[in-house]
């Protein structure tokens, strides 16, 4: 398969090490950062994520490997996560949920 | 397939046996939609939680919440036991590409121990995360309350870590159907009547593997860390 390029054994290695490390400094980020700077670590944590889904989507599960309209089909539709995510975010913040629940 | 990117548009989409025109075979691509619904799902999930959570005046601290290790007593060591089951896992996905790299190389005996040890590190995961839970209900964090914030908050906690436990439960024993199967020969018929990719199933289930993964890791990030 032309596709595959060079996707062996090592290769698997060091894309494990790599998200192992990412994990450790996501550890390092929680415990020495400081609770005034909480902002700041929750953005390091979702950027660290993302860097790891990244990760673990292009290499472990191929994707990188496919065609590209195929890529798109997979891609695309996170658009609608992403708008859901920013708009129940928002609405977290000015509805009062708290007066209807407990 | 290397030359299906020389092929015009009107030949990729114009249907035929052996066109792909996403490039990949029905079953992979099939296997992949069903991953996007499925992350759709958890995102539902994971974004009411963010939305409670975000509206909430108090909260739980997972490091007060996530402090206990098997064996270790009273030992306060705050996400190390989460840090140890997302190791386990990712060392399980590791090892599930191991495996479907060597079903490329028809490699029987590679892809049995490859499979062995997901399978291994997949029920590790699901032990440890039965103790988290046994041990958090003895401490009090149960769907009814909790001692450390508001009670949605273990209602969320068991709610999102349960699905993705049943998720991790379905992907062990689709590996070890998958694992009879290489046992019993499937694939290495398939390898004998030429097939062009014979070791295609250990592929689709590793996809899922994958993404039983990649969903830990975003639990793990926003119940855990944020």
């Amino acid at each position: 398969m032309a596709q595959d390029a060079k996707f062996g054994k090592k290769e698997i290695w060091q894309v494990f090490i790599f998200l192992s490390v990412v994990t450790v400094i996501e550890f390092i980020i929680a415990f020495t950062m400081g609770e005034n700077v909480k902002t700041i670590k929750n953005i390091l944590f979702v950027v660290l994520t993302i860097v790891k889904a990244y990760g673990i989507m292009a290499y472990f599960m191929h994707l990188k490997f496919e065609f590209s309209n195929f890529k798109m089909t997979i891609i695309i539709p996170f658009a609608f996560v992403l708008l859901l995510l920013i708009a129940l975010i928002y609405e977290g913040t000015t509805l009062n949920l708290w007066t209807f629940l407990k | 397939m290397a030359n299906q990117a020389a092929v015009s548009n009107q030949n990729l989409w114009g249907g035929g046996e052996d066109v792909k025109p996403l490039g990949a075979s029905y079953g992979k691509v099939m296997m992949w939609f069903f991953i996007v619904s499925d992350a759709f799902t958890f995102s539902g999930l994971l974004i009411s939680y963010a939305l409670l959570r975000v509206g909430s005046p108090k909260w739980a601290n997972p490091e007060e919440v996530f402090h206990a290790f098997p064996f270790m007593g009273d030992a306060h060591l705050p996400l190390v036991f989460v840090g140890l089951m997302t190791f386990i896992l990712i060392f399980s996905s590791v090892t599930m590409v191991l495996a479907v790299e060597a079903g490329h190389r028809n490699s029987k005996k590679e892809v049995i121990k490859y499979m062995i040890m997901t399978i291994l590190g997949g029920i590790a995961f699901l032990s440890c995360q039965a103790w988290e839970w046994t041990h958090l209900i003895h401490g009090g964090t149960t769907i009814y309350g909790n001692p450390h914030g508001p009670a949605v908050f273990g209602q969320l906690f068991f709610a999102i870590t349960g699905f993705h436990g049943a998720h991790v439960t379905s992907g062990v024993i689709l590996n070890i159907i998958v694992l009879i199967l290489v046992f019993n020969g499937y694939f290495d018929r398939r390898v004998q009547a030429g097939e062009h990719d014979p070791y295609e199933l250990v592929e689709k289930v590793g996809l899922y593997w994958h993404f039983v993964d990649l969903v830990w890791v975003f639990v793990f990030t926003f119940f855990y860390l944020v």
